[in-house]
């Protein structure tokens, strides 16, 4: 069989695919716009999403090869040797798996070579690695079945697309809620928060899940060979009925799992887990404002002082002014940011997109109580904050702080102050502002 | 005998395209001739184990192929060219070769020395790391017959093999014929009557399905003693044998 | 140019297995208004989908272009290029026509004549693909540039070369998809889909 093996993978169709597939991924988000914070969490499950690319040409390539033998009529002179059927087409099969698997594998590495050299904190996680690698053996192996099945021109590329639309259908009801969906390979397997214990339950659930179909797939082909004994058939029909049967049990597992909603514990659906806090000594920097972070955003605090100091700046030695900000845990949250005293509810900080929001969200933070939204700052609240924005040359977002809700006379009234009469103004009308009951007259 | 096939039948369908057919070969070169439809190519692929029979018996090498068993271990000592030789585009001429004997259960340990081997005995050892794409119909053929040979088999089937070979090639084929035939049963499916005459100790004919001449070369020319259709002696017969079977 | 005589032209849409294709698009037009219910939104997954349905139309064009007599066609003296075109503009006919058909039975999330203009476009990348490569690889350009475009998408990064994303009224757009049709039609119209001898079976 190795040597066999050897002459398929020297010669697979896999080969030509491999160019494009690099190509693929070097083009693909992942690749361009690897996530600003180097968490290990959030590329591992980089990673495993590049089946999105891989999946569905590796399953086309393998519905191709599963055709070879009747496209280049060797099937009587195949037909009449002595090697079992089954273990032929396996090989054939084998050599789309070791090659997919390889280019996975090396995808894998060059982000985690990255990633070591940008991550200041924990370390690579392999269960969403484990389970992107299942997957793409298993669209091998039901790209195979499938060629085996319904052998022609038009099959691989319909396997290779349905492949692709799979994928994204099951996505796509994991985003409306359905549990089953979070089975899809490019569903983020694992939370990224560096806060809480890795729980790789849905990880492993899904692995046993593909390795079922996989399974299943090798008895149906197993099943299906004319030309094999009866004992193999009846060994392929019996190793289908297992494959299901992990497949099933994967399933179920991925039900119960309480990773969920990208990676976010969904602890109305499973309030008995909790996710298990992860101990850590936060780094600091920044002065005025020392600004502290978990250890995994380290790369992020010079960002982070540069973004949000110059917000504070007319605040500097008022009531207002905030002692620090500190990054707190949050239950089950994605989100690399959240300000243990002001509770935002920001993104990740994407310098392109998101800056403006977390800018926006702080400046309000600022002005509002603890825990009030952006909806619900009052006109006052709004003009303070348009005018701690503009002052530091922040546009504000016009999602949380529309033009059309913020006086701008007010603010510019605000700008028109002096240093000092500024700061008099803040040391008179901290507390005020904050808890709301501030209207517009009573600005200056 | 290494071939005994008794009442064997073969149907497509409504249609017979073996009809009937009592053979034994022992060791030798058995040639089968016959027109166009005749059946040669059906027969062929019923004693390479491809399809079976419809009815009737078979034995080959002793053993009989309807049992799983034994039909592997008669696939381990079977070569089969067939008609139309299928070959991957983009494997070698030894890649292709090495690939049979590895099918044919041939240990790794030896199906490197017996693929070159035979790739050498089809006089395509300078050709051995040429991409079959590249190769012309001829070689190609002469490849065909190497993965046959590639086992030393004890019964080798050929259909048509010397399409495409060249005057030069179809002599040296005939010696390789003659010397596989001192060991071994080889079965030769030719329109080329020349080559059955040159080649065969034995040789059978069929029309319509049915074996209508089953003897030696010369036999078959003594039956075309007076017949005028022909240019030598032997096509002579084998139209005096067709034209009476048509009758 | 003269016409091929008829009979010619049937007899080379079945060679080029068009009655399948037909089928193939039909298929693919009714997985279109079947999708409907995931397909009316402004999402990614919908645009996604209906970018996968309009490449598995333009695949299923492109790998009818395959020539299955490999040389012995290319030799015979029959106006080869009027014979291509004619099965090219039959099922590339076809694909709008059922397309149409399923938008204008039903609303999607992207407009009935950006719909269009994408199949058209997808069905030059893939005849381009199929002229270079090989058709039996007509599929491989048209679905990576699918993933490149949904990668596009979801950064929300929307410039030329993401023609498909963009609104069905926009003319560049219109003019690169149609650009790249002519190309397709006319590389395999002239040289027929690249047909290495090992293509022959």
């Amino acid at each position: 069989m190795r040597r066999l093996l050897a002459i398929e993978v020297r010669h697979s169709a896999m080969l030509p695919m491999l160019p494009v597939l690099a190509g693929l991924l070097l083009l693909s988000p992942i690749a361009r716009h690897l996530t600003p914070v180097a968490l290990w969490t959030s590329r591992s499950n980089d990673v495993q999403s590049t089946v999105q690319a891989i999946g569905p040409f590796v399953a086309g390539t393998a519905a191709w090869m599963a055709y070879r033998e009747r496209r280049r009529a060797v099937s009587d002179l195949l037909v009449c040797t002595p090697y079992p059927p089954l273990a032929r087409r396996l090989a054939t099969w084998a050599a789309v798996a070791v090659w997919a698997a390889l280019c996975y594998l090396v995808n894998v590495g060059v982000v985690f070579a990255i990633t070591a050299g940008q991550a200041t904190w924990g370390r690579p996680v392999l269960w969403p690695v484990l389970s992107g690698l299942t997957s793409v053996v298993a669209c091998t192996m039901l790209g195979f079945v499938a060629g085996k099945a319904l052998p022609g021109r038009l099959t691989a590329p319909l396997v290779a697309i349905g492949t692709l639309v799979a994928m994204a259908a099951m996505m796509e009801w994991a985003l409306g809620g359905e549990w089953l969906g979070r089975l899809s390979p490019i569903y983020p397997s694992i939370g990224e928060s560096p806060f809480y214990r890795v729980d790789p339950s849905l990880s492993q659930a899904q692995v046993l899940c593909y390795l079922g179909v996989a399974a299943a797939a090798v008895g149906l082909l197993a099943l299906a060979g004319r030309r094999d004994t009866r004992a193999a058939r009846l060994r392929g029909g019996a190793l289908a009925a297992a494959g299901l049967v992990l497949a099933a049990a994967g399933t179920g597992l991925a039900l119960r799992s309480p990773v969920g909603d990208f990676g976010h514990f969904d602890r109305s659906a499973r309030p008995a887990s909790a996710p298990v806090p992860v101990a850590y000594t936060p780094v600091c920097a920044g002065s005025p404002l020392p600004i502290c972070v978990h250890p995994a955003f380290r790369r992020e605090l010079a960002a982070l002082e540069a973004a949000l100091s110059p917000v504070t700046a007319p605040l500097a030695g008022t009531p207002a002014m905030p002692s620090g900000v500190a990054q707190s845990r949050h239950d089950g949250s994605l989100l690399p940011f959240e300000f243990g005293d002001y509770q935002l509810r920001g993104d990740t900080i994407v310098p392109y997109q998101a800056l403006t929001i977390l800018r926006t969200r702080f400046a309000l933070a600022l002005v509002t109580a603890p825990g009030t939204g952006p909806a619900k700052a009052g006109a006052a609240q709004r003009a303070v904050a348009a005018f701690l924005l503009r002052q530091a040359g922040v546009t504000p977002e016009p999602g949380l702080l529309p033009p059309s809700t913020v006086d701008t006379s007010a603010a510019q009234r605000l700008a028109a102050l002096d240093a000092s009469g500024r700061h008099a103004w803040f040391a008179a009308h901290a507390t005020a502002l904050r808890a709301g009951t501030l209207t517009l007259a009573d600005l200056p | 005998m290494n071939i005994e096939v008794q009442g064997l039948t073969r149907g497509f369908g409504r249609a017979t395209a073996v009809h009937d057919v009592e053979l034994s070969v022992d060791r030798g070169v058995f040639g089968l001739l016959g027109p166009n439809g005749a059946g040669k190519t059906t027969l062929l692929r019923v004693l390479a184990t491809v399809i079976p029979p419809s009815s009737g018996s078979v034995r080959l090498l002793g053993r009989d192929p309807a049992a799983h068993r034994e039909r592997r271990e008669i696939r381990r000592r079977l070569g089969y060219l067939p008609q139309q030789l299928g070959y991957y585009p983009n494997f070698t001429v030894f890649e292709f070769v090495e690939y049979f004997a590895l099918l044919k259960e041939i240990p790794p340990a030896r199906a490197s020395r017996a693929a070159a081997r035979a790739v050498e005995r089809v006089h395509l050892g300078d050709r051995a790391r040429a991409k079959l794409r590249t190769l012309s119909g001829g070689m190609l053929r002469r490849v065909g017959i190497a993965q046959a040979i590639v086992n030393d088999p004890g019964l080798l089937l050929l259909d048509e093999p010397t399409a495409g070979l060249d005057p030069e090639q179809r002599m040296e084929f005939r010696a390789l014929l003659r010397e596989i035939g001192e060991s071994a049963t080889v079965v030769v499916s030719t329109h080329l009557v020349e080559d059955v005459g040159i080649a065969c100790d034995r040789v059978a004919l069929m029309y319509d399905g049915r074996l209508v001449f089953h003897g030696s070369p010369g036999e078959l020319t003594d039956r075309g003693h007076g017949h005028t259709v022909g240019d030598a002696p032997l096509e002579r017969g084998y139209a005096a044998v067709l034209a009476q079977a048509r009758a | 140019m003269n016409l091929p005589p008829r009979h010619l032209i049937g007899l080379h849409l079945r060679t080029r297995q068009t009655a399948r294709a037909v089928v193939a698009l039909a298929a693919t037009a009714a997985a279109v208004r079947a999708s409907q219910h995931w397909t009316s939104g402004s999402g990614l997954f919908s645009q996604v989908v209906l970018l996968l349905l309009a490449a598995a139309a333009a695949t299923a064009v492109a790998t009818g272009a395959h020539n299955p007599f490999g040389e012995v066609e290319r030799t015979a003296s029959s106006p080869l290029p009027a014979l291509r075109v004619t099965h090219l503009l039959t099922l590339t006919g076809t694909a709008l026509a059922a397309t149409a058909v399923a938008a204008l039975i039903t609303t999607y999330g992207v407009s009935g004549a950006a719909m269009l203009r994408n199949l058209a476009g997808f069905t030059g990348i893939a005849l381009l693909t199929a002229g270079l490569l090989g058709a039996h690889l007509a599929w491989t350009v048209p679905l990576g540039y699918v993933l490149y475009c949904g990668g596009e998408l979801d950064l929300h990064v929307g410039n030329l070369w993401t023609w498909p994303t963009r609104p069905g009224s926009d003319r560049a757009a219109l003019a690169i998809a149609l650009t790249l049709l002519a190309a397709g039609v006319a590389l395999v119209s002239l040289t027929g889909a690249r047909d290495r001898r090992s293509e022959q079976t």
